[in-house]
């Protein structure tokens, strides 16, 4: 039981053809800053949990309640996915797994994942734009519509690879959305872009003014994560999303 | 045995916490070496440029900085009260001897980037 990933939703959520969107902690901590913005903004419900036993043995408590650190929340069309701890690399294959099997059940209009792309030079970028990976040609006409440029060539490595994997094989649309951000240090700005890029895809009037004129106050208090997300993306292979892919052209 | 463990798992970084209860925060920060200069990253959130006080020696750089706005955190952890931060404070020990005289500094979107040239210290070996 320990070595599997359980879903546990709240019992009577009523879910229809939802976009799943799936924030966990990565470079930049992108994904993870917009999905929890995205839920207070939205003012989502908590509406289920994961635990695994290979998660970090840790629970969280805010404001005096314990929850679980991977946490789901979400209405009758969207699902949001957060997490507060980094996923260990023995997880993300069953977590993978796992994700797109319960997500094939609630019968998705498209799963969402929002990342970081690291880039050098973020110093001098303003507003990082943000690319497109789509798994299949329905996620590939859905990013068209929607103007965002396409990733052309490149590795990508974590838990939306193999999500994007996973959900070719189901048959789900799938897309990673990837925002150009500082590899090591929390990036709020980054997040903002993703999220503006995922409203395209949403329609729900995403403001993301709360979140740059709190960017500061979420880079310190987003540090520590930060700091342990670190620690584990050498296992994830994550210097490879900056590496030339040999098979070029 | 057990006060080796710890005193272990505290050089490393494991159970040291990255604040200290007078205020201080560490920050993040990065270091790359190059063959000719040593490259510091140090995120500085909440930092004004003029608020950044950096000190260099030969074998490592010491920075401070205090917030704009300083944060606060009520009832928080292990301590179980209200802390409030008001400056960033690290120490990095250098892989190589630099020329503090020589290092330059830029502090943009929150970001100082540090760059110590490396001293020169390359003698020409005859070959008989």
């Amino acid at each position: 039981m320990w070595n599997e990933i359980a879903i546990v939703e709240k019992k009577g959520i009523k879910i229809k053809n939802p976009v799943i969107v799936e924030g966990l902690p990565d470079v930049g901590l992108v994904g993870a800053i917009a999905a929890s913005h995205l839920v207070i903004q939205l003012e989502l419900d908590q509406i289920g949990y994961i635990e695994s036993g290979l998660f970090p043995p840790a629970m969280v408590i805010h404001k005096g309640e314990l929850q679980h650190p991977v946490r789901i929340y979400g209405d009758e069309n969207l699902i949001v996915l957060v997490s507060e701890i980094p996923m260990p690399v023995d997880a993300i294959y069953p977590l993978a797994e796992s994700l797109t099997e319960w997500s094939h059940e609630k019968n998705p209009e498209m799963i969402i994942s929002l990342n970081g792309l690291p880039v050098p030079n973020r110093m001098d970028i303003d507003e990082p734009s943000v690319f497109g990976v789509g798994n299949n040609e329905e996620a590939k006409k859905k990013l068209e519509e929607k103007n965002i440029e396409f990733l052309e060539e490149g590795f990508i490595s974590g838990i939306y690879a193999l999500v994007l994997r996973e959900c070719s094989k189901k048959g789900i649309a799938a897309i990673s959305l990837l925002s150009q951000c500082f590899p090591l240090y929390p990036d709020p700005g980054a997040a903002a872009s993703a999220l503006l890029s995922l409203d395209k895809f949403l329609n729900r009037n995403i403001d993301v003014k709360m979140l740059l004129d709190q960017a500061e106050e979420i880079k310190i208090k987003a540090r520590d994560l930060m700091k342990q997300t670190a620690m584990s993306m050498p296992g994830m292979q994550k210097g490879m999303e900056q590496e030339i892919p040999i098979m070029y052209g | 045995m057990k006060r080796n463990f710890m005193i272990d798992l505290f050089q490393r970084g494991l159970v040291r916490p990255g604040w200290s209860i007078n205020g201080d925060l560490e920050p993040l920060a990065e270091i790359e070496e190059r063959e000719d200069r040593i490259i510091i990253m140090v995120d500085l959130p909440n930092v004004r440029k003029e608020d950044i006080e950096v000190h260099a020696t030969e074998d490592a750089v010491e920075i401070s900085a205090k917030m704009s706005q300083f944060v606060e955190w009520k009832k928080w952890g292990s301590i179980q009260r209200e802390i409030t931060f008001k400056s960033f404070r690290k120490y990095i020990s250098l892989p190589s001897r630099i020329d503090p005289g020589k290092a330059e500094a830029i502090f943009r979107k929150g970001i100082l980037k540090i760059e110590l040239p490396k001293m020169k210290e390359r003698f020409l070996i005859g070959i008989k």
